[in-house]
């Protein structure tokens, strides 16, 4: 799936596979950089890295550096992801993974059964829903919206699956107040992106999306989405941090960007991350997001036009980033009219990045 | 096939302290030894004037309950006859919050600001866990 992502990454850039000498992935993807060049016939790799936590923005942004600096020409950025990506948990042995892994010490939490990621967000969307006294039914707003983009997009796992909020709130409770239909698809997919200067890219076979800016944050106290001795848990410290230097880097503010896509492993956290970013106040994403009218296109902000995690697949944010790029050209199966600038958010509720992109 | 047990905690250099005083019946949170700033998770530095001197007092057990979920999905084959299960974040009365469970509180008497106590309960043979009650 890298090789098959990637080629056809080269191929619409009008470049060939020679002329790929940089290489930017994610430390979760299994794919080693010796493969892609032996895959390839590459002769040489000048750059290559790995970015933490599913940052593909963070990916795209170092491979931008890379290229800025002359350490490579054209970088490929991909992530491929064969289902269960992670920690398998239904071995049969002791559990003996706590405190393992390399995101982090997990061993305050597991062994009171708090176990993945959905379980680490329900704690912090109760505690949403308590601070705001919000209804529940907005977390299933954003997986409507999600599920009504994918629908409409043909390369979605979800394609002419759309759900009403009815089936939403029929959907069977994984960890309070979070659904089934909370968490993202389990899914195979690969998505690449290739970055190089602009100038060069205006010489290549489609139109240039510009970088704008792109920025990484962790705010304070940060650890693995368990974020729980902040003072105050249910805001996005990381998003606000990013975004504050995105837009000031960028020199536009929230109401300038024409569609975000956002990493929406958890429903509930893409409220927080609206809020976090700056296109809600706190505690108001709850109301921004009902009926879903304001964030499907046509509204005032499209989110994931292409489905995201929850309606498209599980790629990290790379097919987020894709979309973001398709939007930009105009090519996009579900095209916001007229769009000039998005913005993508990748990793939520951990060390997270940015990138504000323009056509 | 040997039963399978839950999942245990995985000691480290950094907190083997606070799982070991479990053992003695004592919830104990790491604190800097110059300035006293209390800290959860534990980790080599203080966050505040960066001293490396470490101590760990026992807190009063005392906290409210500051968030919680009731887990339906058994995510390893050790909670598959325990779901549903509740987890919650529980908010010490001197400061730090910790992650545990709440026992013998029926689910629909769990809430947001609800006092709580600790009691410690021996969930694998040698290991016990800091767990927490409804008090008055």
């Amino acid at each position: 799936m890298a090789m098959e992502a990637i080629h056809a990454a080269i191929l619409d850039a009008g470049l060939r596979p020679d002329d790929i000498d940089g290489l930017e992935s994610f430390t979760f993807d299994p794919i080693p950089e010796f493969d892609i060049v032996r895959s390839f016939g590459l002769k040489n790799l000048m750059f290559f890295g790995q970015v933490p936590y599913g940052n593909g923005c963070g990916a795209v942004s170092a491979a931008a550096l890379a290229v800025a600096t002359g350490q490579a020409k054209h970088v490929a950025v991909f992530r491929s992801v064969k289902a269960p990506m992670g920690h398998a948990y239904d071995y049969s042995g002791p559990m003996d993974y706590a405190g393992r892994t390399q995101a982090g010490s997990r061993t305050f939490y597991s062994p009171f059964g708090l176990l993945t990621v959905s379980h680490y967000a329900a704690i912090l969307a109760q505690r949403y829903l308590h601070k705001y006294s919000a209804d529940p039914s907005a977390f299933g707003w954003i997986t409507v919206a999600c599920r009504e983009h994918g629908s409409r997009n043909p390369l979605a796992i979800m394609h002419e699956q759309a759900i009403t909020i009815d089936e939403y709130l029929k959907a069977p409770i994984v960890a309070s107040p979070l659904r089934t239909l909370d968490c993202n698809i389990v899914s195979d997919g690969a998505s690449a992106v290739i970055v190089t200067t602009a100038e060069r890219a205006r010489e290549l076979a489609r139109p240039p999306v510009y970088i704008m800016a792109a920025a990484q944050g962790t705010g304070p106290n940060a650890e693995m989405v368990t974020n729980y001795n902040r003072p105050e848990i249910e805001f996005a410290e990381e998003c606000h941090y990013l975004a504050t230097d995105l837009f000031e880097r960028a020199g536009v503010t929230p109401g300038d960007v024409d569609f975000v896509q956002i990493y929406d492993h958890v429903s509930a956290l893409v409220l927080l991350a609206l809020e976090g970013l700056g296109f809600c106040k706190p505690g108001e994403a709850a109301d921004f997001v009902q009926g879903a009218h304001r964030i499907t296109v046509g509204g005032e902000l499209p989110l994931n036009t292409h489905g995201g995690h929850l309606g498209e697949a599980y790629v990290q944010t790379m097919n987020h980033i894709v979309e973001a790029a398709r939007q930009l050209r105009g090519d996009a199966a579900v095209q916001v009219s007229n769009a000039e600038v998005g913005l993508v958010l990748s990793g939520n509720a951990v060390p997270s990045s940015g990138l504000l992109l323009r056509r | 096939m040997a039963k399978i047990l839950g999942p245990v905690p995985v000691p480290t250099l950094d907190d083997k302290e606070f799982w070991e005083a479990c053992n003695r019946d004592e919830l104990v949170i790491q604190q800097c030894a110059d300035c006293s700033t209390l800290r959860h998770l534990p980790r080599p530095m203080c966050p505040k004037c960066h001293s490396m001197r470490v101590q760990w007092p026992v807190m009063s057990g005392r906290g409210t309950v500051h968030s919680f979920t009731v887990i339906h999905n058994p995510s390893h084959p050790a909670l598959r006859d325990q779901v549903p299960y509740n987890v919650v974040l529980v908010e010490l009365d001197e400061g730090p919050r910790v992650i545990s469970n709440l026992l013998d509180t029926p689910f629909e008497d769990i809430h947001i600001g609800m006092p709580v106590v600790v009691v410690f309960q021996e969930v694998s043979p040698g290991v016990k866990l800091p767990k927490f009650r409804k008090s008055e």
